[in-house]
């Protein structure tokens, strides 16, 4: 238990619904990813570690101190939670300063801390506006400028990116980056593997409320590429296909699961999607369609616990 | 307990309770005595009747209707608003206590409620004595503020605590306050002593000698008709603190 | 990933029409507001108005039961609250609900009309608010008529009269409950809204009726008009705070209005996404 935050078997129940089934995960310093699809327990676990909700079984540790902590402790952490509700009836800044001063900040040291966390996020020109004109992208920017207002050392962000432009993200990912530059730890949030890809390398996997990877990127990467990738094709001639496509050394298994449709599964993705266009091209292969399942998060979660 | 922390919740409390629709539909709903009196100079209603008129319509309407609902709205909304919008966890999230947080919750409210009700009992006495009714006796003005807050303080901390445990807490308010709080003070026996209502005429009949403020038989002392009020009360801020330090927040409606 | 060329073809056509759409949304309006807080209500109003009704008609001689011995329901203090209290409860998150949860957008998006979507939530409200003012009436009719405490066409003459002056309530509280649910997104405020007018009104026309002789100021009460209208349904004699006629008009016009007004807020609704 040497990690920012410590999970073990962390067990989290709705009722009859599991939120978290025995997690067990380690963050390390700096920035770590959690991925997972939609409803996998990543906001029951920013939940738990921003003391809102209590595990039911097992340890969950932040920061050396069990989760639940209340208090001063608080002020270590900052949390941004992915719901887009903000109080609607505040400007930008009356809403970071407000909170600054439930931490105890006396009103002008919220005030001067509340601009400069707007400012880092760029919001400063609609700082006066009320938050109910602001859009989601800006939403998700003052959320971020009350989790880091206060100079936590640990920073959540339940899925911070979404809703947010493209040039939006960049500045993001930016503001993330200089955060854990500044020695902050931040564990960050998505169901979009690619995006956390630019952010960091370390990330835990989590499906169905448990932890089923954790580490390097490019370690669970290759976890998965070791497995073979499967790929769809559509063809009015399957047989013709699979005789071309046998030809390829990375190619494993062919099937075909229904009438003008076959299953390739192959070692090496990336050198089958090189080969394709050329086979295809040379053989006069009539491939009308190509999907791979794989690309999607489930496919990874899907080999991870098959 | 950290007073500026619930200082600051309590500020919010109030500011949010003092805005927009709500305040335009809730200072209208507090007008309506003083339009009600108004109404009643209009219609001729010599000074004396006037008088009397104005101190009855708040047994009537204000107290029965006009404040039990203002409380139901603010006090309700503290925390059912704040849950149904999944906002709660930006307070949760801070290193403030949840006993501060809900004491500081429960002060703003009071704080937006009175704004209101203070003025829907004073304000038509004031219309009355423009249209040329004798002004009130000290007593009357002591009766009526002194009801006026207690029922404000009673009402909403046991509404506080509804919005805080039920998603029905305005159905149950509402039964609350118009069913038990209307019906029961008219049974016979000590079923009336199980209302607030009994306790605050009560106070009334014991700090106003003449008068339609006085027509109520008490069987208990002044400081006891206002401990009782007082006592139900704390009794309800402190069980809306306890169960607010027990209670989780689960991701909300809002979140995936 | 796909790169495969799209393909189309000929799906269904086959839709049902208008009745069907609003009978799918009058369903699932009418089977949401249902819950523990409407049950109490509706047992509690069973029990509470069965008995106000049947026991001065069970109390009479034998034989001597009359028509006006019904109308109990109506003096009583209960129906009023009930009948506010289901209105609240099903009516005040009727539009409401929809426009806090921005669901009215998914409505919308549908081949449905903003009448057909309003007459549908209008119908759902009616019917509860019918449960309360309406029901209790009626099955106390059926009861009493059982149990052979007054004649057949008594009987007849009693239901035709509860549901006379039920349907007037009805329409004034269903209007009501529509007016306050689409001004505003949160069903708390509305259900104030719909006690605060009613009792308000009840209130104040009752403390300026006591001193003023303009009996014009009766009609805005709507529990006055209601039991006027009661008092002339169920031929209950003496003379009515206001004419029952007119009275009437004014419940079903008024209610008719609110609801008028309740499209015209939602036409001007723009909801928009976070």
């Amino acid at each position: 238990m040497n990690g920012i935050v410590d999970a073990q078997a962390v067990t989290k129940q709705y009722g009859e619904v599991l939120g978290l089934n025995r997690f067990t995960a380690t963050f390390g310093p700096g920035i770590t990813g959690l991925v997972g699809p939609n409803g996998a327990g990543k906001s029951t676990l920013f939940r738990l570690l921003a003391g809102q909700l209590r595990v039911d079984a097992g340890t969950l540790s932040v920061l050396g101190r069990p989760a639940s902590t209340e208090g001063p402790f608080r002020r270590r952490i900052g949390y941004c939670p992915e719901s887009p509700a903000l109080y609607d009836w505040m400007t930008g800044e009356e809403f970071v300063r407000t909170l600054l001063q439930l931490d105890g900040f006396a009103r002008d040291e919220a005030a001067a801390r509340a601009a400069t966390a707007i400012n880092t996020v760029g919001l400063m020109e609609a700082r006066r506006r009320r938050l109910r004109t602001y859009s989601k992208g800006m939403r998700q920017r003052i959320k971020l400028a009350q989790s880091l207002a206060h100079d936590p050392e640990l920073i959540l962000l339940d899925e911070p990116l979404n809703g947010v432009d493209p040039v939006g993200r960049v500045h993001f990912l930016s503001v993330i980056r200089t955060l854990a530059r500044a020695g902050r730890h931040v564990i960050v949030s998505s169901h979009i593997l690619y995006e956390l890809e630019r952010l960091t390398d370390h990330v835990v996997l989590i499906s169905n409320g448990r932890a089923l990877a954790q580490g390097n990127l490019h370690q669970i990467r290759g976890l998965i590429d070791a497995r073979p990738h499967t790929i769809e094709l559509s063809t009015p001639d399957p047989r013709g296909v699979a005789r071309a496509l046998s030809t390829l050394d990375h190619v494993v298994a062919i099937d075909f699961p229904s009438p003008g449709r076959l299953t390739v599964r192959s070692r090496a993705p990336d050198a089958f999607y090189q080969s394709l266009p050329e086979l295809v091209v040379r053989e006069h292969l009539p491939v009308t369609g190509v999907y791979s399942s794989d690309d999607n998060l489930d496919a990874v979660f899907r080999y991870l616990t098959e | 307990m950290s007073v500026a922390q619930t200082l600051t919740v309590a500020r919010m409390s109030l500011k949010g309770g003092l805005r927009g629709f709500r305040l335009l539909g809730l200072g209208a709903l507090a007008a309506v005595p003083s339009a009600v009196v108004a109404a009643l100079a209009a219609s001729g209603a010599g000074p004396s009747t006037l008088a009397n008129s104005t101190e009855s319509l708040f047994l009537s309407l204000t107290l029965p209707v006009v404040i039990l609902l203002l409380t139901l709205v603010l006090f309700v909304a503290q925390f059912r608003t704040e849950i149904e919008d999944d906002t709660l966890a930006y307070l949760l999230a801070r290193s403030v206590p949840r006993t501060e947080i809900a004491v500081g919750k429960y002060f703003g409210a009071l704080g937006a409620a009175l704004a209101f009700s203070l003025p829907a009992t004073f304000i038509p006495l004031a219309v009355a004595g423009a249209a040329g009714a004798p002004a009130p006796l000290a007593a009357v003005i002591l009766s009526l503020g002194t009801m006026a807050f207690l029922a404000t303080m009673t009402f909403g901390a046991a509404y506080c605590f509804l919005g805080l445990i039920t998603r029905s807490a305005l159905l149950i308010g509402l039964l609350v306050g118009f069913l038990w709080e209307e019906l029961v003070p008219l049974l016979p026996g000590y079923a009336p002593r199980l209302t607030i209502v009994f306790y605050l005429r009560n106070l009334a009949a014991l700090l106003v000698p003449t008068g339609p403020l006085s027509g109520f038989s008490t069987p208990y002392s002044l400081p006891t008709v206002i401990a009782v009020p007082v006592a139900v009360a704390i009794v309800f801020l402190g069980l809306t603190a306890g169960v607010f330090r027990s209670r989780e927040v689960p991701p909300g409606r809002t979140t995936a | 990933m796909s790169i495969s060329p799209p393909r189309y073809t000929a799906t269904s056509r086959v839709r049902r029409g208008r009745p069907y759409r609003m009978l799918t949304m009058f369903s699932h309006e009418f089977r949401r507001r249902w819950g523990l807080a409407t049950a109490f209500i509706l047992v509690l109003a069973y029990l509470a108005l069965i008995i106000t009704v049947a026991i001065p008609v069970l109390l009479a001689p034998p034989g001597g039961a009359s028509l006006s011995d019904f109308r109990g329901l109506y003096g009583s203090p209960i129906w009023p609250l009930l009948t506010l209290l289901i209105a609240a409860a099903a009516g005040a998150g009727s539009l409401a609900d929809d426009l806090g949860s921005r669901a009215i957008t998914l409505y919308l998006s549908r081949p449905i009309l903003l009448l057909d979507y309003l007459s549908a939530k209008a119908a759902s409200v009616a019917l509860w608010v019918a449960l309360v003012a309406v029901g209790p009436g009626l099955v106390s009719v059926l009861i009493i008529y059982l149990l052979g405490a007054v004649p057949a066409a008594t009987a007849f003459a009693a239901a035709l009269a509860f549901l006379a002056v039920g349907l007037a309530s009805t329409i004034f509280f269903t209007g009501l409950s529509l007016a306050f649910s689409a001004a505003t997104s949160k069903s708390l405020y509305a259900g104030a809204g719909i006690f605060g007018v009613t009792l308000s009104l009840t209130g104040g026309v009752a403390a300026v009726t006591a001193v003023s002789s303009n009996p014009t100021i009766r009609y805005l009460d709507p529990l006055t008009d209601i039991q006027s209208v009661a008092g002339a349904a169920f031929q209950s004699g003496g003379v009515p705070a206001t004419d029952p006629s007119l009275s009437a008009i004014l419940l079903v016009a008024v209610g008719l209005v609110l609801g008028v007004g309740a499209w015209l807020r939602l036409e001007r609704v723009e909801v928009v996404g976070e």
